[in-house]
């Protein structure tokens, strides 16, 4: 009985823990839309230098803000795995992972 | 002096009505002073001379003034995006507090993840998105910067029109030298304003260039690997 206890709570944290990285991922991915989205496409001196400069950081952040949301799912998979092997159900895993783990 | 969009807009539109008024203001006078002097035969050519010049400095004037109102929106542009940028700085904060807050309560347990694979990795990722926090809180400043210096240049603008608009307004003909010379400096004032205007959008675009490239928390400018060993 006390290892089925221990198996429960380290599934639960798993779950949690889990559904807290897919939360992140999410937001690093609207992190990267965003930063993208803020793009300028004209460019006209006297602003010209600032545009091409604004441009190149926008596209930097937003390539990384991207990494990182496939590094955060990576991290959520792991948890998945993770909690899959404690004997987590296929409904558990979708909804920690926002169904994004199967 | 902040940026702000309405004043922003009322000098631009203040701008775009002083041309045309300084066109007309600069007809109606050169019409008076053709109507007094044309019928005086040495005095009258001079006189043309001058209105001649004085039609070529306005004429220059109100080109460059056309031309720098085409990019009369980017500043707008960039004070929007310096408050979406502060936004997504918040959201990047609040996912780097989140992931410290996760290692704090369940770090140790990914010793036993994966064989351990994401033990050094997954800290990274928190210190990643605390320097995007850090980085979309300098490119709002940069936004901030730009913008603010497309108003203050705008403002110099208006004034500048201002300026013309008021020194040819009721003027006689005894008034050309006095015309001609705020022509002159209509076109120098314009051209001081643009000169600091390219001083601070430069410094700027200095500050948003020293941001990109790699850095600790981007090691090879990429985001931290989280199987890193």
């Amino acid at each position: 009985m006390a290892g089925s206890s221990q198996t429960n709570v380290h599934l639960s944290s798993l779950l949690a823990q889990a559904k807290v990285w897919d939360e992140q991922s999410q937001t690093m991915g609207n992190i990267a839309q965003t930063a993208e989205s803020t793009l300028m496409t004209t460019s006209a001196w006297p602003f010209s230098s600032a545009i091409t400069a604004y441009n190149q950081v926008c596209k930097e952040i937003s390539t990384w803000c991207g990494q990182g949301q496939k590094q955060m799912l990576q991290i959520t998979d792991a948890l998945c795995v993770a909690a899959k092997n404690y004997g987590a159900t296929e409904e558990q895993l979708s909804q920690a992972s926002d169904g994004v783990f199967h | 002096m902040g940026f702000s969009p309405a004043a922003y807009d009322a000098v631009i539109t203040k701008i775009q009505n002083g041309i045309q008024q300084i066109a007309n203001d600069v007809n109606h006078f050169i019409s008076e002073v053709e109507s007094d002097t044309g019928w005086i035969p040495v005095l009258g050519g001079w006189i043309k001379d001058a209105l001649n010049r004085l039609v070529k400095l306005i004429d220059e004037g109100l080109d460059k003034l056309s031309q720098l109102l085409e990019p009369a929106f980017i500043p707008t542009f960039f004070w929007t995006f310096g408050g979406m940028w502060e936004q997504m700085g918040g959201q990047a904060g609040t996912v780097s507090s989140t992931i410290a807050g996760q290692i704090q309560a369940n770090g140790d347990e990914w010793q036993g993840i994966a064989g351990g694979a994401y033990a050094n990795g997954v800290p990274a990722q928190g210190n990643a998105a605390n320097t995007i926090s850090s980085l979309a809180g300098q490119v709002q400043s940069a936004c901030s910067s730009i913008s603010t210096s497309g108003y203050i240049f705008y403002m110099a603008v208006a004034v500048a029109v201002a300026s013309l608009i008021a020194a040819v307004v009721g003027a006689g003909t005894g008034a050309l030298p006095v015309v001609i010379g705020a022509a002159v400096v209509f076109i120098a004032s314009i051209a001081t304003a643009v000169g600091s205007l390219l001083l601070g959008v430069d410094s700027a675009a200095r500050n948003l260039q020293g941001m990109i490239g790699p850095s600790g928390s981007f090691p090879n400018g990429a985001w931290p690997i989280a199987t890193a060993q």
